[in-house]
């Protein structure tokens, strides 16, 4: 038996990455799965894969950016499965003509910033108030958005991505205080830098440059943030709520300057073990 | 799930309540576990229930007054089981007596604040300082203490014990800091309201009060911590890190208000 056993997930922004890591944990766990994105074919393979390994999975279409759309994967998965006790919000439009024009302030095309909140924010709003009426009827729903640290500091561009974040971040705060006693908890995973397998093999020079400001050795991989939204969407996670876990290698809890000082502080452990 | 399988685990405070559940937690997952505590007889208890359930555990004595016992206790603790890959620094001075006077700044007496800054912060580093070596060699460990929603939010009762627990927030910060690149995590999980012996004899009376201001149908279980425990003390809590996470009900999470206006959110029902 594992911790999900007849339990029904939607996760969106299920075909790659963090989505589709969570999917097969969740799946791995006992969960009958949903795997929701705009790029169908991407989370049918995903699903396909999970059923070869014999997990209980299909594949749905959604735009964040369609309100109809959000309802009917709602609709779709009650269908299907007749129930759901979990959504992961997941979903965020990340396309490079998207991401890449959402710059500095002054510099910010307003439909960067329209489109941004539309699908992050909007979408993932949408996506909860659809669901919570399944939710709150299985009597131990579980909601977790995807935020972004670009959320809790600032950075010189990805404006809209990071504010739309903290909507996010928020309106996780609000849902838990406003369903809690219905049995809703409802909570954020907050990742570091989680790169693609491709930024991995093709950017060493980024990787480093980004490795040294997280107190990990290592960046993150997306079955790190799929590990905490497990918990978080079983019984063991039903006193966690209204939380923001950051998932970051701790990149956002260390002052800016440690990653500089650091061959100093080794140097001052090095003196001292000789003296001690 | 097996995730502590190969790993030893030396927890402080281990003769009841949320250190007793982790050590049931952390051996029901293949892990070796050490059960320190004060009250070694108690310890004896809980390594009784832990080998029933087929666990692999002893326990033994730890004095966080002194800093002799502390070497002792890790050092006793990686003899045995040959290495430490975690620690859960989960004693507090939890006496009545000492809670009972831990109260209005202007009676505090500097003796209390004093007793309760040298177990719960001071054994807290002590602890981590003589275990950072181990696993310092070793390239890999995983630090977990025991922090509380009173370092969080102001209460009014309780300020040293509060003010001890924030210590332990900003010392978490600093060991991730300064030990993640060798390996080494360090995270504090934040209890709201669980319900033990202790918290029955401490808070029992107020019971139905902290319900109302959790967030949850019902207060905290020892096995609610236990869990966030055992995720991070795994290789499933490897890019977590410098983190307090709160396993609270979502009792800071929301306005003071809230309780008294619960039923303000039926109005807007369409």
């Amino acid at each position: 038996m594992g911790r999900l056993t007849d339990r029904t997930a939607i996760v969106t922004g299920a075909g790659v990455g963090i989505g589709a890591a969570t999917a097969r944990r969740l799946a791995s766990e006992g969960a009958q799965v949903v795997l929701a994105d705009i790029d169908l074919a991407g989370a049918d393979k995903v699903a396909a894969d999970i059923r070869e390994q014999g997990g209980d999975a299909i594949a749905l279409p959604f735009d964040l950016a369609d309100e109809a759309s959000i309802k009917k994967l709602i609709d779709d998965t009650l269908a299907h499965y007749g129930k759901v006790e979990v959504l992961f919000n997941n979903a965020a439009d990340t396309r490079p003509a998207v991401l890449e024009n959402d710059g500095p302030a002054m510099d910010l095309p307003i439909e960067i910033w329209d489109r941004t909140f539309l699908c992050n924010a909007r979408g993932t709003f949408l996506a909860i108030k659809y669901a919570l009426p399944a939710l709150i009827a299985s009597g131990r729903g579980a909601i977790i958005n995807t935020s972004s640290g670009a959320a809790l500091l600032g950075d010189v561009a990805r404006t809209a991505y990071a504010s739309a974040k903290a909507a996010v971040n928020t309106l996780t705060l609000y849902v838990a205080t406003q369903y809690g006693k219905q049995g809703i908890t409802c909570n954020v995973v907050s990742p570091g830098m989680v790169p693609t397998e491709n930024s991995r093999a093709n950017q060493p020079e980024m990787i480093k440059a980004v490795v040294r400001h997280h107190l990990t050795p290592e960046l993150g991989y997306s079955e790190d943030i799929a590990a905490m939204v497990a918990l978080l969407a079983s019984d063991e996670g039903r006193f966690v709520t209204g939380q923001i876990l950051r998932i970051d290698g701790g990149v956002t809890k260390a002052f800016a300057h440690v990653a500089d000082n650091r061959e100093q502080f080794e140097a001052h452990c090095s003196a001292n073990r000789g003296t001690i | 799930m097996k995730r502590m399988e190969g790993k030893v685990a030396i927890i402080s405070g281990s003769n009841g309540g949320i250190g007793a559940a982790a050590a049931q937690r952390l051996a029901g997952e293949g892990g070796k576990v050490v059960l320190a505590d004060i009250d070694v007889d108690g310890a004896e208890r809980t390594a009784e229930q832990v080998r029933a359930t087929g666990g692999i555990c002893f326990a033994l004595h730890l004095d966080l007054n002194e800093e002799s016992s502390i070497e002792h206790a890790i050092e006793h603790a990686a003899n045995v089981y040959g290495r430490i890959d975690v620690l859960l620094n989960n004693a507090a001075d939890t006496r009545g007596e000492i809670m009972s006077q831990d109260a209005a700044m202007e009676f505090m007496d500097a003796n209390i604040w004093d007793s309760v800054f040298r177990v719960n912060a001071r054994g807290t580093m002590l602890m981590i300082k003589h275990v950072l070596p181990h696993m310092v060699k070793q390239g890999a460990g995983s630090i977990i203490n025991t922090s509380s929603g009173a370092s969080l939010r102001a209460d009014l009762f309780r300020p040293a014990y509060a003010a001890s627990k924030a210590a332990i927030n900003m010392l978490t910060e600093y060991v991730a800091a300064q030990y993640g690149k060798k390996g080494v995590r360090c995270n504090a999980v934040s209890p709201g309201l669980v319900v033990t012996e202790t918290t029955r004899q401490n808070q029992g009376h107020n019971m139905d009060l902290y319900l109302a201001h959790h967030l949850t149908e019902r207060l905290g279980d020892p096995d609610d911590i236990a869990a966030m425990i055992a995720l991070l003390a795994s290789d499933d809590g490897r890019f977590i890190t410098g983190q307090i996470i709160p396993v609270d009900g979502g009792i800071s999470a929301h306005f003071p208000h809230v309780a008294d206006t619960r039923g303000g959110i039926d109005a807007y029902k369409n």
